[in-house]
């Protein structure tokens, strides 16, 4: 059965990131063919892996100003142009993606018809876990 | 509380007859706030509600349109320049005219009513 996205999350550690409206989570390995030009009948190419790596975005009603652990460290963090250490990401309230991150675009919007947005995409260092 | 009820806190000085949901025949010269539901909720991760969209309707009624007139200008004045307005623990963070004075009609007691409509963004 599909699941609501209504139930994710983001933290960073063991703090909750606030109003977040969505994120997003790539993960790419790069690759290098290696098929033999000599081999006789062969129609595929071939593969092999090479180093991982990922990357993702997340969207925020924005509220750096009242979210201390959370967005707040996100602007701290983009500003600074440090690594964010720990950053969790929860498809359900219970399982999550998890690993360090710089960020490197964020995008604040404000309309006067509607509410101000925070956006961050961010590439990740080093490696990423599934818990 | 309900939101016609925490807007009549801030309206109320415009005509000290005003009421909520429910505008008795008597007096003539009254204020109306009306909870006309409003539009759906915006979510957040983690369960939550970022804020929610109600709408509410403010009829004046007045044996004179003029003086009805400009009592709703005034509200609108009021609320229109609202911000992050606490009451009763609820955060009115704006409101929003979404259809401007409007007439509804003369009664057979020569009384005008007019309207206005408007969108809330709260965060309870």
């Amino acid at each position: 059965m599909a699941i609501s996205g209504k139930n994710g999350k983001a933290k960073i550690s063991s703090d909750l990131i606030a109003d977040v409206n969505s994120w997003t989570l790539d993960i790419a390995t790069d690759t290098e063919e290696v098929t033999a030009m000599l081999a006789t009948g062969v129609t595929w190419k071939t593969f092999i892996s090479l180093l991982a790596t990922w990357t993702g975005s997340m969207e925020m009603s924005w509220k750096v100003n009242d979210d201390a652990d959370g967005q707040t460290a996100l602007n701290t963090a983009s500003l600074a142009g440090t690594t964010i250490e720990d950053l969790s990401l929860y498809p359900n309230a219970t399982n999550y993606y998890q690993g360090d991150a710089i960020i490197t675009n964020a995008n604040i919007a404000t309309d006067v018809k509607g509410k101000v947005t925070y956006s961050v995409t961010f590439q990740g260092t080093g490696a990423l876990s599934y818990n | 509380m309900s939101v016609a009820k925490d807007v009549k806190t801030l309206i109320a000085s415009i005509n000290t007859n005003t009421y909520t949901n429910d505008m008795p025949d008597a007096p003539d010269n009254c204020v109306c706030i009306y909870n006309t539901g409003g539009y759906e909720t915006e979510y957040v991760m983690n369960n939550d509600i970022d804020y929610e969209r109600p709408t509410i309707q403010i009829r004046v009624r007045n044996t004179s349109y003029e003086t009805a007139d400009a009592q709703l200008v005034a509200i609108k004045q009021i609320l229109d320049k609202q911000s992050e307005t606490t009451i009763n623990s609820t955060k009115y963070m704006t409101f929003y005219c979404i259809s401007d004075i409007l007439r509804i009609g003369r009664n057979d007691r020569e009384r005008t009513v007019l309207a206005v409509n408007y969108e809330i963004n709260l965060k309870r």
